[in-house]
């Protein structure tokens, strides 16, 4: 892989008085394996003092290790921080629930509202402060110049799998969505390193996965269980497996779609700099009215639809024990079960598993609508992680054991459950051929390893 | 009676809900990205460098 590498805003050495700094990153590049060319000479610029920074940010073994350090503070962040706000959100949602249900008389548009709307968007909603936290560490990282050094250091992997250096930033901005991520690889020139791009964006763990994850985790760790580090350790090897993925697959499809030698790569190393502080809140405020307007549209509407789907019909008889088995939503599940039963799924799962189809957070307000309306709630609306956890099988055997969350953690890394991200790959590759191979392969390879995770677990004695 | 009233509303609701969900999916959007991406519709001009 050559790099042209853009010396913004230093001096190079024997042009313009030398700089050490300059001379230095250089170095560090070559030592990461990279060929080096300097082919800009800002003139009459400061010597940056950052002199030794890159020499450790971009060294082969350190820069890693500091990328790894970094993501796992960033993770213990999101789990302890943002517990307090996500638990008074939690709270909140539940005092509105039980004053409506104290209030109105009981009916169907009492219980549309607490477990329909309610139910649905405040479990989404929940997850706001976590999806802040992370994109204002981003954030911050972005305004520093470090996100500009991680491409740097990330570079030579992709080269190893055969990926366009200029691929980094489309695969880069699909950790935050896959959308943008998929249309920004308009600056790769080679039609088959883009098209490997695109195929491989969606395995970035995209933020709609966090809440997921998060509910996951939670249920598979209760509060004290091995503590927020434990928590900590299981996301950042979520994001790795994706990571991982992204990387294998796009080495195979280099060796299957048999894609053209590496090509230059431009990109320009700005100058370290103290974060604007009101920039990055700017930025933060326009994810948290995006995130809001989204709950308060396609979330809350596919929340009162599957409500329906749970609510009707009603059973002639009037006995509400079988209610749920007998509704539009039960008797879908029901054929579905035998599908997902090999994973460790019953069939709320997988109403879950449809539905999140249209966007993946949707799972997390499936399963608060799907798992209330079963709850008996004599003693108030309770967190949906401690109904989830006290959820039998009909064998009396938990059902969200640890091989069940782990399947349903990893089928997640791996799904291509994104309506959306489909729409965009057939619009930027003006075909359907590779959406629908794109949801093929990706539906598959998630199948596969939650089946094998699932299985695997079981024979381990999970 | 007193729940009937109810269900007329819940049902309502329900049939606004499916009537802007059908509109959302047939029409060009072609769906919503999650976790708080402000992309759908957003467009990026062709920039290829060689």
């Amino acid at each position: 892989m050559r790099i042209l590498y853009v010396a913004s805003g230093m001096q190079i050495p024997g042009s313009h008085g030398g700089s050490v700094h300059a001379l230095e990153l250089c170095r560090a590049l070559s030592r990461a394996g990279h060929e080096v060319h300097v082919t800009s000479l800002p003139p009459d610029n400061p010597v940056d003092a950052a002199v030794d920074l890159d020499g450790v940010l971009l060294h082969p073994v350190l820069g890693w290790v500091i990328l790894g350090g970094l993501m796992t503070a960033l993770f213990a962040m999101i789990f302890s921080v943002a517990a307090v706000p996500m638990a008074w959100i939690d709270a909140g949602f539940s005092s509105i629930a039980d004053w409506i249900k104290t209030w109105m008389a009981e009916g169907d548009l009492r219980d549309l509202l607490t477990d329909g709307v309610l139910a649905g968007v405040g479990s989404v909603l929940m997850f706001l402060p976590q999806i802040l936290l992370l994109f204002f560490f981003i954030g911050l990282l972005e305004d520093t110049g470090y996100m500009a050094r991680v491409a740097f250091i990330m570079d030579r992997l992709m080269g190893l799998v055969g990926l366009n250096g200029r691929a980094f930033i489309p695969l880069l901005s699909s950790y935050a969505c896959a959308i943008p991520g998929i249309m920004a690889t308009r600056t790769i020139a080679n039609p088959r390193e883009r098209l490997i791009t695109i195929l491989v964006a969606p395995l970035a763990s995209c933020s709609a996965r966090l809440p997921v994850y998060v509910m996951m985790i939670g249920v598979l760790l209760p509060s004290g269980a091995g503590g927020v580090w434990l928590k900590v350790a299981f996301m950042l090897g979520l994001y790795a497996l994706g990571t991982v993925g992204m990387f294998l697959f796009a080495w195979l499809f280099h060796r299957t779609l048999r894609s053209s030698n590496g090509s230059t790569m431009i990109l320009e190393l700005p100058p370290y700099r103290i974060p604007a502080l009101r920039a990055v809140l700017l930025r933060l405020w326009s994810r948290a009215r995006v995130f809001i307007t989204q709950a308060g549209t396609i979330i809350l509407v596919i929340s009162i639809l599957l409500w329906a789907a749970t609510s009707y019909p009603k059973p002639a008889d009037g006995d509400d024990t079988d209610r749920l088995t007998q509704s539009i939503a039960g008797q879908l599940g029901k054929q579905v079960e035998p599908l997902i039963e090999p994973l460790g799924y019953d069939w709320k799962m997988g109403i879950g598993l449809i539905a999140s189809f249209a966007a993946r957070e949707v799972f997390v307000s499936t399963m608060s609508i799907l798992y209330r309306a079963d709850d008996p709630g004599e003693e108030g609306t309770r967190p949906l992680q401690t109904i989830l956890r006290e959820q039998k099988r009909a064998d009396g055997s938990p059902l969200f054991n640890t091989k069940t969350c782990l399947s349903m953690l990893v089928f997640y890394v791996f799904a291509m459950q994104c309506m959306a991200t489909l729409a965009i790959t057939r619009r930027e590759t003006n075909s359907w051929k590779w959406p629908l191979f794109q949801f093929g392969y990706l539906t598959v390879t998630a199948y596969v390893a939650a089946l094998l995770v699932y299985q695997g677990a079981g024979l381990l004695g999970y | 009676m007193d729940g009937e009233w109810q269900t007329w509303i819940a049902l309502g609701i329900v049939a606004l809900a499916a009537v802007w969900m059908a509109r959302r999916f047939l029409g060009k959007s072609g769906g919503s990205c999650g976790g708080g991406c402000d992309c759908s519709g957003k467009t990026i001009t062709p920039k290829r460098e060689e």
